[in-house]
């Protein structure tokens, strides 16, 4: 489809945005302010495709390589719009603050939420590509741009941080 | 169910692999290590439970549903756009261009040309010769007339496909638009201002007044005299 799309075909085109847009839209609303910047990120994603599917290679999956696209300018826009102090830092919050928000939160899925947006951004990217995209470690080092053992490292960090705040209270449950 | 703090961590390689053991991307030989690990490692055990459950309230993010409709056709819009600025030879010829360009043409080609010429004479004699009248370019367009450019701000704008062609009209009148080009194949209406619009501020509100629309699926500049402005 890449190749089809490189060769200006509008239709192939037409058929890569439909598969992949809602994929791409609710992913990056889960770790952008929402909605609006999902569809920016995703348009601007998939126009970059349209305009680089002649770079790809065939070195990795395509979605592994669209999904590249979209976490650069996802981080992008995070750390522009985290310099103007609106969205999540990229140092991550102070998790006592998380734990004592979390006594106040009615489930363990809202304790989830807020302690996953209070994980610094990259901890937060790696769980979400393992357990929302289903992401291999080695794909998620490439769409990373970085070494498997930082995957690794940031992965471990993301969970015990999640087990520090949900661990006091109650652990995830899936019906919940 | 609570997790202990004390006593959960496990500095086994295998433990690091859960989280991809949990979604299966592992290789068979990681899984497989991963899995002895489990048979011997409590800890791993109650983690792989936790981490199970987690996967799974991540993946279960609500009834929340995104229509591509609107971006596809602004970036199919965006396509057109490109598609129009690229010199003729490396563009994705727009029919009309292909048909004048084949070789088989090229003896009707001149002969339009001529006939082309001679209508523009005529037709310039005519305008020249009437003192007095206005002279601005005519704001009516027939069937068969190529696309208009038209001055100031230029539109990229797609409405929804139950809007009735009476409803569209009253939109465009009420704001002093009317149709350039379109629609594309993705449902793209270029736009132009009979009174040209230029002014940053004026495009934006023009811009935020069709967007509130609740008929106007997307709207988004075009170009200002040709020159995209965005």
């Amino acid at each position: 489809m890449l190749r089809r799309i490189s060769g200006g075909d509008r239709d192939a085109f037409r058929q890569l945005y439909l598969r992949y847009h809602r994929r791409l839209a609710r992913f990056l609303s889960r770790v952008t302010r929402g909605r609006e910047d999902a569809e920016e990120i995703v348009n601007d994603t998939l126009w970059i495709v349209w305009q680089r599917a002649g770079e790809f290679r065939n070195a990795s999956r395509v979605s592994t390589w669209i999904m590249g696209i979209a976490y650069r300018r996802a981080l992008k826009l995070i750390r522009r719009a985290a310099t103007h102090s609106r969205v999540m830092s990229l140092e991550g919050a102070e998790l006592e603050a998380v734990a004592v928000d979390a006594l106040e939160a009615a489930d363990t899925r809202q304790m989830l939420e807020r302690a996953l947006k209070r994980l610094p951004l990259e901890q937060r990217l790696v769980l979400e590509f393992t357990y929302y995209l289903d992401h291999s470690c080695e794909e998620i080092a490439e769409i990373m741009e970085c070494p498997v053992n930082t995957v690794k490292t940031r992965m471990f960090h993301a969970r015990r941080k999640l087990r520090a705040v949900l661990g006091e209270g109650a652990s995830p449950k899936a019906g919940g | 169910m609570s997790i202990d703090l004390e006593g959960t961590s496990c500095d086994a390689e295998a433990a690091r692999l859960l989280p991809w053991f949990v979604n299966g991307t592992l290789v068979p030989a990681d899984a497989e290590r991963v899995s002895r690990h489990l048979e011997h490692c409590a800890v791993c055990r109650a983690d792989l439970d936790h981490e199970r459950a987690l996967r799974t309230i991540l993946r279960n993010d609500g009834p929340i549903e995104y229509a591509p409709q609107a971006g596809l056709a602004l970036s199919m819009a965006r396509i057109d756009e490109m598609t129009r600025d690229l010199p003729v030879a490396d563009a994705p010829p727009p029919p009309r261009v292909s048909r004048w360009r084949r070789p088989s043409a090229t003896q009707w080609l001149s002969a339009a040309v001529v006939v082309q010429a001679i209508g523009i004479g005529v037709l310039g004699w005519s305008v020249a010769g009437r003192p007095g009248e206005d002279r601005a370019a005519p704001r009516y367009q027939t069937l068969s007339s190529a696309t208009p450019v038209a001055t100031g701000v230029h539109l990229r704008a797609v409405f929804a496909p139950a809007m009735k062609v009476d409803e569209l009209r009253q939109l465009l009148g009420a704001r002093r638009l009317y149709i350039v080009a379109g629609p594309t194949d993705a449902g793209v209406f270029t736009l132009g201002a009979l009174d040209p619009v230029t002014d940053a501020t004026r495009v934006q509100a023009l811009l935020t007044d069709l967007r509130g629309h609740p008929e106007v699926l997307f709207a988004e500049p075009a170009a200002v005299d040709g020159t995209s402005i965005r």
